[in-house]
Parts: structure tokens; C-alpha cells; sequence
């Protein structure tokens, strides 16, 4: 039986009935993360790029708890406000992931859950052995 | 657990930093495919029939190098730009899914980050 784990990160904000990420075997699962702070206040104004390297700097912590690196994502889904933002992001992904290149998918999305909020990453990564 | 990327040359390069496709243990995690071809150019006009049949060529042809195939399939998620479009890709999953009927999550999106696409698709796979 594969075993489930469920993953909270300190200082993480509490926006839903949501664990920040749940390990299933050798797979961990990120719930979609959006660029609030630990009180649920946004963070980057109305800077899509100062959201997005939260948002990420976030997945890093996320990651590290669970045991993993950058390196170890499988699968990114990326969701923007305007997806004429992706450009101005692109350079965090490659600063974020490195040599690393998960498999993505990035859609515009009408609404995210937190006014203000232009973007929303999860991912799906690979616990490494 | 054992991570593998997947890149096919005869597709467009990624528009981002990202790859065709990861395999993760026994399963493959493909991106989300847009109708284009080689170059990235927009395969179908405003054809969304056409449109989904170059999504899911280009699904099969990232699927077979990881190994994999439709008929393993286990989650597929489609993004439409008119959700109305439906009932039009219907005949056209049939034909390419045959017995097979995977997981599946159908919503409309406002805007797919290639201008004039208005499908995009990604999947999750077994690798056999």
C-alpha cells in the first residue's frame, strides 16, 4: 500500500482546507500556491514578477520540507491573471529550476481565490531515492 | 524514485523552461500540448476540430517516447477557450482513446499562451 504523508510548512498562511502539500509514495503533491503571506495578505502589490518569486521561493520551501529540490519537479501548472505575463516570469522558472526542466502547463485563468493575485503555481515532484 | 526528462526534437521547442514530458517512477507527466507544429506554428486556423486532432498527434508522438501510449492514460485535462466547443472534440477523443476512457477534467480558460489556440491538453500516463 502506498503510504500517505500530509506536509504543513511554518509560517504558511491557512487560506482553505488544504495541507501544503501531500506525499503519496514516492510523489509529492503541491497545493497551488498563491503570493499571500502568512496572515493571507498579499505580497508583490501588483508586481506579477515580486508574486511570482515569492510564489516560488515558496515552492523551494514547500519542497525542502518534503525532502525535495527544485531539481526533483516533475509537473508545474501555472496559472496568470494575464497571460501576457508569462515573458516577465520566464527568467524566474529558469533561476528557479536551473538545468532542471519540468513538464508545464500554463493557462489564463479568470479569477484566483485572493484578490489581487496574478499568479498561482502548483506542482508535482519526485522524491528522490 | 527515479526522474527521466523527456524531450522530442521534432516538436516545437518548449516556449518556456520547461520540457515534453517527465517520467516520475511508472508514471508520465506530459505538458500541456498546443496545436502547433514543428516550428510552433499554429496547426489548424480557427478549426478546433483540427486543432485537437494536432493536440492529440503531438500527445501520441510525446507519449511513444516515453514509452507510453493513449491507452494508458490515467488523467487527461483539457483547457478550452470555448467551453461550447465540447460536443466538437467528443468524436475526436473516442477515435484516439478507442476502449480506452481515462480520468478526465474539462474547463474553459479565458486565454492559452499561443494566440489563436483554443485547446490545450496535458496527461498523466502509465509507462508499462
Amino acid at each position: 500500500m502506498t503510504s500517505r504523508s500530509e506536509i504543513r510548512v511554518p509560517g504558511r498562511p491557512e487560506l482553505a482546507h488544504a495541507a501544503d502539500a501531500v506525499r503519496a509514495g514516492d510523489l509529492v503533491f503541491v497545493a497551488g500556491i498563491l503570493p499571500v503571506d502568512v496572515d493571507g495578505d498579499l505580497v508583490g502589490g501588483d508586481d506579477t514578477v515580486e508574486q511570482a518569486r515569492f510564489v516560488l521561493d515558496e515552492l523551494g520551501r514547500i519542497l525542502d520540507t518534503a525532502g525535495c529540490a527544485a531539481s526533483d519537479v516533475v509537473k508545474v501548472s501555472v496559472y496568470l491573471l494575464d497571460v501576457d505575463d508569462r515573458p516577465l516570469i520566464n527568467p524566474l522558472r529558469q533561476a528557479f529550476f536551473g538545468s532542471a526542466r519540468p513538464a508545464s502547463t500554463l493557462v489564463e485563468v479568470s479569477g484566483l481565490a485572493v484578490p489581487g493575485a496574478k499568479v498561482e503555481i502548483d506542482a508535482v515532484a519526485a522524491v528522490p531515492t | 524514485m527515479s526522474r527521466r526528462e523527456i524531450r522530442v526534437e521534432t516538436l516545437a521547442e518548449p516556449i518556456s523552461h520547461f520540457t515534453d514530458a517527465v517520467v516520475a517512477g511508472d508514471f508520465v507527466y506530459v505538458s500541456g500540448i498546443v496545436p502547433v507544429d514543428g516550428d510552433g506554428q499554429l496547426v489548424g486556423g480557427d478549426d478546433v476540430v483540427a486543432q485537437v486532432r494536432q493536440v492529440f498527434e503531438n500527445m501520441r508522438v510525446v507519449l511513444a517516447a516515453a514509452g507510453s501510449g493513449f491507452e494508458d492514460v490515467v488523467k487527461v485535462t483539457l483547457f478550452l477557450t470555448d467551453i461550447d466547443d465540447r460536443p466538437r472534440i467528443n468524436p475526436v477523443r473516442q477515435e484516439v482513446f478507442g476502449a480506452t476512457r481515462p480520468a478526465s477534467t474539462l474547463v474553459e480558460v479565458p486565454r492559452l499562451a499561443v494566440d489563436g489556440a483554443k485547446v490545450e491538453i496535458e496527461c498523466v500516463a502509465l509507462v508499462p
